[in-house]
């Protein structure tokens, strides 16, 4: 699970420069505003009729950004300036397609950097936002914070299924047990 | 009999009642779309029918008997076809996070404008890559055996299910 695919790489073409790290295979069951949202791995967040939809009651059933912000603000999300990190807060990022509407939503991790599911495929985690400006996500338009506290901000981490905390947990408890032995 | 003499004379590779069997072997899609190329005239056969160019059919038109040839994608043609459009359709907007938007695509329109000839090979696609394609299964087919299904595995199983039974798959 090193790296996309390269029929999936090449819809990106500053995602390799920037560099990223695959974190999941593949699972049609949920796409990037059920991950984004709530990490919700069982429902894909579309209005419509499907077999798996799943879309919250009272938001318009159109495909603006505006209408996908107003989803994240139902959960406690504010409108901000950008996707700069900010102590204690969480940030989610909307990319939007002129002529379409919304197109992606990328989550930022407490590092920083940004976590996506693109679509039906892969979890990514990139540097920056600009990784994935393409002509098929757009740009990112419109950003949401919301307060996390540092309780649900660890539970998080460990909850997710990303190898990547686990494997940071490992390293320390390694270096704990080098220095006990020392 | 005298025009089927003069379609031997023409240059037609065989007679009529030679292919007779065969002709009665073939499905009767060509021979209604013959019918309709013709204007509705009564066409008595099909044969030849080539995986690149259709198939040739008698027809009786203006009292007269003539081979015209029809222009029906063979099976292997749409087959061909339907692979090619399935596979540009995953490759442009597989990574789409919205659905509708991956519906609004050329590719996946022109899958639909095939008709339900595509069905058995998007049942067959489904089993083999799973993908969304409840949507235009139930378009095609009228039925949808994923209602009531919550979850996208329990969609595909459904439509597999669904296939079997009617014999697609």
């Amino acid at each position: 699970m090193s790296r996309l695919s390269f029929a999936l790489e090449s819809r990106f073409p500053k995602l390799p420069a920037a560099g990223y790290k695959v974190e999941s295979k593949k699972d049609p069951n949920y796409n990037c505003v059920a991950w984004s949202a709530k990490r919700d791995q069982t429902r894909w967040w579309e209005p419509g009729t499907e077999p798996g939809f799943y879309w919250p009651e009272g938001i318009p059933t159109d495909y603006s950004v505006e209408t996908f912000a107003a989803v994240f603000q139902e959960l406690g999300y504010v409108i901000c300036d950008d996707g700069r990190l900010e102590d204690g807060f969480e940030k989610v990022a909307l990319y939007g397609i002129e002529g379409w509407g919304f197109a992606h939503v990328s989550h930022q991790l407490p590092d920083g950097s940004w976590a996506s599911k693109l679509g039906p495929d892969e979890d990514i985690e990139h540097g920056s936002l600009e990784a994935l400006e393409s002509d098929d996500y757009g740009s990112p338009s419109v950003f949401l914070k919301r307060w996390v506290s540092r309780l649900e901000l660890h539970q998080r981490r460990y909850s997710l299924r990303s190898g990547r905390y686990r494997r940071q947990v490992k390293v320390r408890i390694v270096r704990k047990r080098r220095r006990r032995s020392v | 009999m005298h025009d089927l003499k003069e379609l031997r004379l023409r240059g037609a590779k065989s007679p009529y009642f030679e292919h007779r069997e065969r002709v009665c072997n073939f499905d009767g899609m060509y021979a209604r779309r013959a019918e309709e190329y013709t204007g509705g005239t009564s066409c008595l056969g099909v044969i030849g029918r080539s995986p690149r160019h259709g198939a040739r059919a008698f027809v009786l038109r203006r009292k007269k008997w003539s081979i015209v040839w029809i222009n029906v994608p063979s099976r292997g043609l749409i087959e061909e076809r339907f692979h090619l459009l399935a596979e540009q359709w995953r490759n442009e907007t597989g990574h789409y996070s919205i659905l509708a938007r991956r519906y609004s695509h050329p590719a996946y329109n022109g899958i639909l404008a095939m008709g339900p000839r595509v069905v058995p090979f998007i049942l067959r696609e489904l089993a083999n890559r799973p993908d969304r394609w409840f949507s235009a299964l139930s378009n095609l087919t009228g039925a949808d055996p994923s209602r009531g299904s919550t979850t996208f595995d329990e969609a595909v199983h459904a439509w597999l299910d669904w296939g079997r039974k009617q014999g697609l798959l």
